[in-house]
């Protein structure tokens, strides 16, 4: 079967080998027409600090057990989700005006990726035909998280001030009736009595460090109250502390290396699928043709005596030579004439 | 000597043919002779069938086995090829007097292979219209003489039936070491059954690429296994490179001339 199969397939080789050079032709072909096109990709890295109101427990949705990175990265995930905040994100590309607010949408949302690179770095990437759109989508993405930053910051530090000066003000006042209590029991003591160092009452010292507490108490606020100001206060002038564009999305200059396993998919397959179907061609050819053209084929019949060869054929594959010897005889004769 | 086969493999010889049309009662020597030295491809034919002679000649057949007829199953399998070829290399080789006779009377071909007038042969013997000794011709080739069908006949079975075919081919055993008879195809005309009655053994011509084998075990069953000196495999090719039938043993060896 085997040298029958070899036989058959060296007969008619181009017809076996066809569906193999087509498969594979179609493969490459496919690969050519099918090869997406070049995309270019904008990355930008964001320095997350976790904020003082983070700190405080006032913006208290936050998982503690996640890095700030993994936070901030959650929380781009879920703004991205929300056509809102993509679509004001669209609307600051310009390469995007224009579009429909759903294929906007579907734009800045589909091929945006945002992954935590360590504990406080945050990488933003959007992949696009466009350079310059890949480019805009990410500064758009930063520009309209800033936006939404500092909205939510200045609410929070207004609730927080508020919140702080009424703890301040009810400080102030126990400090002020500390204070009095103090200076109204101190007056009531004699002069040498205060002069003395080893004067020692225990009123006069619970008196004083309730002042002292109440004092500390109300530097403690005054000093958060500070920090909120402060906070709302950089907020509001763009240098949001907590949330830092440590790399700037750049234009980028050349698009993404097209993998190798996309442009080779089309042509292996082709190969697979060639070699299969020459195989079941081969095999067919070889069972339908039951005459016989072996010698060991015809042993079956009887003692072969002798193998005459084709003649007929032997005499085609010389076609070639003979050709060149005639074309040289006709050259000679030619010649010969002329001369 | 040879067949159409024999002169197609070489454009050179059948310039020369052409050139060279035979004349007289014998086959033409410069024919012979042109297609002989002049056809490289003859020689590895001949070279293959002296092995099939070296064969009838050194026991493969019976003590006695001196009328050999070659056959095949369908019409067209290179059977005549076959015969004269035999016929010549045993005559060359073997140095016996050799008598080839066409016994295929419907189609006869050897005479136009030979490129010869189709004169009296062997229905005229048959018929009595001529001596036996009329209608045998020599050859250029030493001890090799030939008996052609002569003229064509649609009914071949009733002239084969008659005693004159056993006669004759029974004289002609006593004047010559082989008689080589051409049969025709063994499953396509009747008389083939008769003609199997006169010979010792047979030769199976099969077409490589035609015949299939339940056709060529039919026609060994028309022949009989205990006549069968064996089978020729007639236009064998194999397009596989010969190193990588080597490698697969497909190579059959061939016998050795």
């Amino acid at each position: 079967m085997s040298q029958r199969a070899l036989d058959v397939f060296f007969r008619h080789k181009l017809l076996v080998l066809m569906p193999l050079i087509v498969l594979v032709a179609a493969g490459m072909a496919a690969a050519l027409l099918m090869r997406p096109q070049p995309t270019y990709q904008a990355t930008a890295s964001v320095w997350i600090q976790p904020s003082a109101l983070l700190e405080s427990g006032l913006a208290g949705d936050a998982n503690p057990y996640l890095t700030p990175a993994q936070n901030q990265a959650q929380v781009f995930n879920d703004l991205l989700s929300l056509d809102s905040f993509a679509l004001a994100a669209a609307d600051k590309v310009p390469g995007l005006a224009g579009l429909h607010p759903l294929i906007q949408i579907g734009e800045v949302r589909a091929t945006t990726t945002v992954t935590p690179e360590g504990v406080n770095v945050l990488s933003i990437a959007h992949q696009s035909p466009d350079a310059a759109v890949a480019r805009d989508v990410v500064q758009a993405i930063l520009d309209t998280q800033a936006e939404r930053t500092t909205t939510d910051v200045v609410a929070e530090a207004d609730a927080a001030e508020e919140f702080y000066e009424a703890r301040l003000v009810t400080a102030s006042e126990d400090l002020d009736q500390d204070k009095v209590a103090l200076a109204e029991y101190m007056a009531s003591l004699p002069a040498s009595a205060l002069a003395d160092p080893s004067f020692v009452d225990a009123r006069l010292a619970e008196l004083r460090a309730s002042a002292q507490r109440a004092q500390d108490d109300y530097d403690a606020l005054l000093d958060r109250l500070e920090s909120i100001y402060l906070e709302r206060d950089s907020a509001l002038k763009g240098r949001d502390l907590s949330f830092q564009v440590a790399d700037a999305p750049q234009l980028p200059t050349s698009p993404l290396a097209t993998s190798r396993t996309d442009l080779l998919l089309f042509p292996l397959l082709g190969l697979m699928l060639g070699f299969s179907a020459s195989g079941v061609v081969l095999f067919a050819m070889t069972r339908l043709d039951e005459t016989i053209r072996l010698p060991n084929e015809a042993q079956d019949i009887g003692p072969v005596l002798a193998v005459v060869p084709d003649l007929g054929r032997k005499r085609r594959r010389y076609w070639p030579r003979n050709f060149v010897r005639q074309v040289v005889f006709a050259s000679r004769g030619l010649l010969g004439s002329v001369e | 000597m040879l067949k159409q086969a024999a002169y197609a493999a070489s454009g050179a010889a059948n310039r020369v043919v052409r050139r060279s049309p035979p004349a007289g009662d014998e086959i033409s020597a410069e024919l012979m002779a042109a297609v002989i030295k002049k056809n490289p491809e003859f020689r590895k034919l001949d070279s293959i069938l002296a092995a099939l002679a070296h064969i009838c000649l050194n026991g493969h057949t019976e003590p006695g086995a001196r009328v050999i007829g070659v056959c095949s199953a369908l019409q067209g399998e290179g059977k005549t090829t076959t015969s004269v070829a035999l016929a010549s290399s045993l005559a060359l080789r073997g140095g016996v007097d050799v008598l080839l006779i066409e016994a295929d009377l419907e189609t006869p071909t050897l005479a136009h292979d030979l490129r010869r007038d189709n004169g009296p042969g062997l229905v005229e013997c048959l018929q009595g219209e001529v001596g036996d000794a009329a209608v045998i011709r020599r050859t250029p080739i030493p001890r090799l003489s030939i008996m052609i069908a002569g003229r064509p006949t649609a009914t071949p079975l009733p002239l084969l039936a008659q005693p004159g075919l056993r006669q004759l081919v029974t004289g002609m055993r006593s004047r010559y070491a082989y008689v080589i008879l051409d049969m025709p195809a063994v499953l396509e005309r009747p008389e083939t059954a008769l003609l199997l009655e006169l010979v010792d053994k047979a030769i199976l011509v099969v077409q490589a690429g035609r015949a299939s084998p339940g056709v060529a075990e039919e026609a060994v069953a028309a022949i009989g296994k205990e006549k069968l000196m064996g089978v020729v495999l007639n236009r064998s090719h194999s397009s596989a490179p010969r190193w990588l039938r080597r490698i697969m043993s497909q190579e059959t060896p061939l016998p050795a001339a």
